[in-house]
């Protein structure tokens, strides 16, 4: 027996020296693999297998062109979902008088657009003439879904289109006045606010105006509660100032409990914005 | 565009916005006293409109009132109010809605300027969150005043209204 008490031909104590063996090595491997030395010369977490390569978006910020041209692109959401909404053929009978409303506000986004453009221009920016993807694919191509049905997706066209496609006119037109009434916020120049503004209180009066056509009187001017389901009935004027909250918008074959889905807009934020990077496809 | 500037815009008001934000704090005051005085020669519904509409005008000066804290004029803009005090207290219904839909034009005509000119960012959102709603006003009380057509309820040629014909 050495000074140690470590005899090499006892397989008890073999078996410790490999286990401390054994030990030693996992924690050397694990140090080594926290560390930065030789073998991970950037500081980087060791790999196993090949990771495919990423490309980040380039650096942007929201300045007036940008917000400007996220404007643009809700403009064009909008003219592009009312001629949807005209090609569905719902303005028929009693109706009918909608299609000329629905054609007015068609042709004021058209207006709000090119003056935006102009804007652009003028400041010698690059224009965005199309709609906003992120706004489509979160908001209107899921309420338009819900209104037409998509049999891929297995939903059922709604029983009220006509409701439903006033509802989700309210809904952008809303959407459309909070996000010029935020970017007055974001926006460094005061002529730029004003013409912002100018446009976000005509998308205003759009709202307003379906509002009372859904909610028609005295009792829809204000804001109030639906008694049957505990939400907001569609009012013309909800409150003394513009809100910046969530839009929710209810459209939908109603399900076996009378509910119908409701889909909550926001104004369109970092992820959403039309960079100057961002092309029209 | 412009190369963007490299300076933030002011939160609170600068000295050339306080007396901007001075005049819409008197008419807004104003417009207050003449809703109430309208309210009373309206109609039993027209007065709901007229009630709750006034009462969105005293939060706009209640609002202004508290961006500028002691700058805050204490009183509504008396020759705006003794201008319009006739036509908004006597008429029929439809007369009355039909004044207060060219004064809500020209109140939003007014902010848009004071919105154009203003360079603190606080006094800009409140005043645009004030003429979003005001534009609803408008939309509401063209439809009241019996107006059919969808330009009278959606265009707006008012003028706006200024401090040299309306002096505080």
């Amino acid at each position: 027996m050495n000074a140690n008490n470590f005899e090499m031909n006892s397989p008890v104590n073999r078996r410790r020296f490999f286990l401390t063996g054994g030990f030693a090595i996992a924690t050397t491997t694990l140090l080594a693999a926290c560390g930065k030395g030789a073998q991970s010369p950037k500081g980087e977490y060791p790999r196993i297998g090949e990771v495919p390569p990423t490309t980040g978006l380039p650096t942007a910020v929201p300045n007036d062109e940008v917000l400007l041209r996220t404007a643009t692109s809700l403009e064009f959401n909008a003219i592009d979902t009312y001629k949807k909404v005209l090609e569905l053929g719902l303005f028929t009978g009693s109706s009918a008088g909608t299609a000329a409303v629905v054609n007015r506000f068609k042709a004021d986004h058209e207006a709000h657009a090119k003056a935006l453009s102009g804007i652009i221009t003028e400041a010698k920016g690059e224009t965005f003439e199309c709609a906003n993807e992120q706004i489509n694919k979160l908001y209107i191509d899921p309420a338009l879904n819900l209104i037409l049905g998509n049999k891929d997706a297995g939903i059922e066209p709604s029983d009220t289109p006509l409701e439903d496609v006033m509802a989700l006119a309210l809904g952008l037109e809303t959407l459309a006045a909070s996000t010029y009434q935020f970017y007055v916020s974001m926006l460094s120049q005061p002529k730029l606010r004003a013409a912002a503004m100018g446009i976000g209180e005509q998308e205003s009066r759009h709202a307003a105006v379906l509002a009372q056509a859904i909610n028609p009187g005295v009792a829809g001017i204000g804001p109030s509660t639906n008694k049957d389901t505990g939400k907001p009935n569609p009012a013309a004027v909800p409150g003394a100032f513009g809100s910046l909250g969530t839009i929710a918008v209810t459209v939908g074959k109603r399900s076996e409990a009378g509910t119908k889905t409701t889909l909550n807009m926001e104004t369109p934020s970092l992820n959403s914005m039309a960079f100057e990077y961002a092309k029209c496809s | 565009m412009d190369a963007p500037t490299t300076t933030a815009p002011p939160k609170q008001p600068t000295k050339s916005d306080i007396a901007i934000l001075q005049f819409a704090h008197g008419i807004e005051l104003a417009m207050n006293a003449l809703y109430t005085k309208a309210s009373a020669a309206a109609g039993k519904d027209l007065k709901i409109v007229l009630d709750l509409f006034g009462g969105h005008h005293l939060a706009y000066a209640q609002s202004l009132a508290g961006l500028l804290g002691r700058s805050a004029p204490t009183t509504q803009n008396a020759s705006f109010y003794t201008a319009f005090l006739s036509a908004a207290s006597s008429g029929s219904d439809a007369e009355l809605a039909g004044t207060f839909l060219s004064l809500e034009n020209s109140l939003v005509k007014t902010h848009l300027g004071v919105l154009g000119t203003i360079t603190g960012t606080d006094g800009a959102q409140l005043v645009a969150s004030i003429i979003s709603v005001q534009g609803r006003h408008a939309a509401v009380l063209a439809s009241l005043a019996g107006k059919k057509g969808l330009g009278d309820i959606l265009d707006n040629a008012a003028e706006p209204l200024d401090s040299k014909t309306y002096p505080a």
